[in-house]
């Protein structure tokens, strides 16, 4: 099928191309592997399609096309459920690992009760030749494609940390899509940090429904050659004194391209809200294309919000004092794009996956 | 305790003035090819007008209504008149003016200006220009000022031709394409190498008609060293019926030329306003666009500014207000082909009584244009929890050799500033319009005094009973 995803949520001229990305002829994904360690404090169910729906009130970002795709795939979803007042410190870990010529996916929902406190740790790789794991199929998908579809529901005073690491190869096109709802004094953290992959349209919904709710967003990306990784994020303010931030920071390199749409919607209610989005581009070469699209939408008066960019290259006083330093411009270069995904890495607590990242940078 | 200042509507006074429709010549409503090809024998088209506007109009037919911007779902063509004109041709002095006519333009204050601080003036009313004059010193300069069809079919014609919506093809938009069929009036400019026009021209459209359009189009070209400052102004009563206003407006700045153009927009608010501005500079050459939108039921207003030669620069400089029953969408383009091209956009939004601002704005930077440099500033005023103000900027780089900056805030009007501002003896109803009068202070220090007073009265009235 044709999909149209990430669609921007107040479209603009259309000349411009960044009202929506699409894709074409993809085929229904037959449920994809994946390697998970659940700590005994969390409890895990996988359900059936004809057991129990995957959340549908919960939304995402990526758009009704992916919704329309993986629900013809026969597929249920994955759960986890952190009951009230437990907060557990190990973090569900969950790794897929993706083989080449397949077309995979998966479904998560993540229950979060009452004042829990839940970590979700996933990473999205390449299977290893000998890593392969066979799973029914319900059609015959071709291609290297991959979705995964998030939901979360937080619970009054839980908090919730989810890290995506994504290092795929530049054939591969990945579908990302992670929808959460906020009760009152939740907090969610997301790190999602993007190293590779051909074609990657992410998407991230968090709506903010009940009072004092907060959202910190950080992504971090490092893109070279083709690739195109195409983002939507959302941050929908509907209860009172909540909270969003949107830190966005990445390389660009090769003939890369990035689209970043970034939303903050100030609902009616959202009295004493508040809203940032900061996003820090560098670019490395010619021939990338670097598209931003901050949105403010706002129909609250006792709001704030901001949103500030900074889109371009090296500091030539930084580059001056780190090449009469004796380093090399190529190896300054490098530095910088590693620095900027470290900053990012640093704010993960779990230290096996900063280990992961630093092993992909390596 | 202090009364509630609750008022419905504000009094727009003089921008009222309704004249009755008498001695007109109004073609029938609608758009079809005998209505365009009647507006060509009005205005003695040379041929490959009228073929342009037929062409125009076929582009019209084909393309659709824009599906991102605010609802025009309130305009029906088959209702707008798109050829109104009094019955009388222009004059060169107030005096022959229809009486009727000079009275609208004596109260909007134009011949004061023009005697105490304009070099030229052009007065349109509905769709034709009634008066247009420069002044001596200024045509000595070889400064051109005249109306449009005099340019097309006199000693210009070629020059017109030649740059006639170039800038601004018909295929660029629905309404461009309208634009292209039906356009009438407006204003043609010249000003020669390395003249500088020390004192602002001043082109003012009233549309008197209920249920007519109005289609000016105005281009000017500044030469290679050149200096100009332009001024627009228009306004036209309310009526219960949809008006339209689609003018063009194509500049042309040449090598290391400057221009200044400035518009204070205060349509009724009966007006769909779907307005196209394009600027083209060359090498060293300047644009500055200041912008201050107050009237129209619903606007599509995004001065366009192309950098095509090597250090070319761009400003945008705007204020929009949108109160109650208004939907503006107002913003700026910024586009960089050339290398060490600058564009400086910093604009300032207000939305009250059930009004919906919408600031809208792309910055692309081509791979030419290398040690390019950009700056969006964007801030947003919400005066109560029933109007709406959204920001959507967008920028597409294609270099990496660029510096980008953007930032954009919305917030509310601090209580602590009210109090202060009262605590020294003012009202609050005027404290909180001097706090948005202040908001705004970015348009208004760049527009002549005379414009900058008018535009913080305007202000005031939108203010008129903001508490409550």
């Amino acid at each position: 099928m044709d999909m149209t995803v990430n669609r921007l949520p107040a479209p603009t001229w259309n000349w411009l191309h960044v009202n929506e990305g699409s894709l074409r002829g993809v085929s229904v994904p037959a449920r994809g592997p994946i390697e998970m360690e659940t700590p005994d404090t969390i409890s895990y169910s996988y359900y059936n399609k004809e057991e129990k729906e995957f959340p549908a009130d919960i939304l995402g970002a990526v758009g009704t096309d992916l919704d329309a795709l993986l629900e013809q795939s026969e597929a249920g979803f994955h759960g986890w459920e952190i009951a009230a007042g437990v907060k557990e410190s190990a973090p569900v870990r969950l790794h897929f690992s993706y083989e080449t010529g397949k077309s995979v996916q998966n479904r998560i929902a993540v229950h979060a009760c009452e004042n829990s406190e839940i970590t979700v740790i996933m990473d999205f790789c390449q299977a290893e030749a000998t890593d392969t794991v066979q799973t029914p199929a319900v059609a015959e998908p071709q291609g290297n494609f991959a979705a995964v579809q998030t939901r979360i529901c937080a619970e009054r005073g839980a908090k919730v940390h989810l890290v995506q690491i994504q290092k795929l190869p530049e054939d591969f096109t990945f579908l990302n899509d992670v929808g959460t709802s906020c009760a009152e004094n939740v907090q969610i953290e997301t790190t999602q940090i993007v190293l590779g992959g051909g074609e990657t349209y992410m998407g991230m919904r968090t709506d903010l429904r009940a009072k004092a709710s907060s959202l910190v967003s950080r992504i971090g990306y490092l893109l070279d050659k083709k690739e195109l990784l195409d983002m939507n994020y959302l941050a929908v303010h509907t209860g009172a004194k909540t909270t969003s931030r949107m830190d966005v920071s990445g390389v660009l390199r090769g003939e890369s391209k990035k689209l970043f749409r970034g939303t903050i919607d100030f609902r009616n209610g959202s009295i004493g809200a508040k809203g940032d989005e900061k996003e820090d581009v560098l670019l490395f070469s010619e021939g990338v294309v670097n598209r931003t699209v901050p949105l403010i939408l706002c129909e609250e008066e006792d709001v704030e919000g901001n949103h500030g960019a900074t889109i371009g290259r090296l500091d030539e006083a930084l580059l001056f004092y780190l090449a009469s330093r004796g380093i090399e411009e190529q190896e300054i270069y490098e530095m910088m794009a590693r620095a900027r995904i470290d900053a990012i890495c640093s704010e993960i607590r779990d230290e096996k996956t900063r280990e992961l990242v630093q092993g992909y940078l390596a | 305790m202090k009364e509630k200042t609750w008022v419905e509507d504000v009094n727009r006074s003089i921008y009222d003035i309704k004249n009755e429709e008498k001695d007109v010549y109004r073609l029938q409503a609608g758009l079809t090819p005998e209505i365009v090809a009647q507006i060509s024998d009005e205005k003695h088209d040379p041929e490959w007008m009228r073929e342009f506007r037929q062409r125009s109009l076929e582009i019209y037919n084909e393309i659709p209504v824009p599906d991102w911007g605010p609802s025009i779902e309130g305009l029906n063509m088959d209702k707008i008149a798109t050829y109104v004109r009094t019955n009388t041709n222009m004059k060169a002095s107030w005096d022959d003016v229809p009486e009727e006519i000079k009275k609208t333009f004596d109260l909007l204050g134009i011949p004061q200006a023009e005697q105490e601080s304009l070099a030229g003036v052009g007065a349109q009313y509905d769709s034709e220009l009634v008066y247009h004059n420069v002044k001596k010193e200024v045509a000595e300069q070889g400064v051109i000022y005249t109306d449009m069809e005099s340019a097309l079919t006199g000693e210009y014609a070629d020059m017109v031709k030649s740059h006639f919506m170039k800038l601004v093809p018909p295929r660029d938009h629905k309404f461009a394409a309208l634009h292209g069929a039906v356009w009438s009036g407006g204003s043609f400019v010249y000003v020669p190498p390395g003249v500088k026009v020390d004192i602002p021209l001043q082109s003012y459209f009233r549309l008197n008609a209920p249920g007519a359009g109005q289609f000016e189009h105005t281009l000017i070209i500044v030469d290679e060293g050149a200096d100009l400052h332009f001024i627009e102004g228009c306004s036209a009563p309310k009526y219960n019926v949809a008006n339209l206003h689609a003018g063009c407006v194509e500049l042309f700045v040449g090598k290391n030329a400057r221009l200044r153009y400035s518009t204070i927009e205060n349509w009724s608010k009966n007006m769909y306003n779907l307005n196209t501005k394009r600027a083209r500079v060359e090498a060293g050459g300047r644009i500055e666009w200041v912008s201050g939108s107050f009237g129209s039921h619903v606007s599509y207003l995004y001065p366009m500014s192309i950098l095509n030669g090597d250090g070319a620069r761009a400003e945008f400089t705007g204020v929009t207000f949108a109160g109650q029953g208004q939907n503006l969408d107002t913003g700026a383009k910024m586009v960089h082909n050339a290398p060490n091209t600058s564009s400086y956009m910093n604009t300032r939004s207000i939305s009250k009584g059930g009004g919906i601002s919408t600031f809208r704005s792309s910055v692309v930077v081509n791979p030419k244009a290398k040690h390019s440099k950009s700056s969006v500033s964007c801030q947003s005023l919400m005066l109560d929890r029933i109007s709406r103000s959204d920001t959507i900027p967008a920028m597409d780089i294609r270099t990496s050799d660029a510096d980008i900056g953007h930032e954009a805030k919305i917030g509310r009007i601090s209580d602590e500033a009210v109090f202060y501002l009262m605590s020294r003896g003012l009202p609050e109803d005027e404290a909180r319009a001097m706090i948005v009068s202040g908001f705004a202070d970015n348009v208004s220090k760049e527009l002549p005094v005379e414009y900058a007073v008018e535009m913080n009265n305007l202000i005031r009235l939108e203010m008129k009973g903001s508490i409550g």
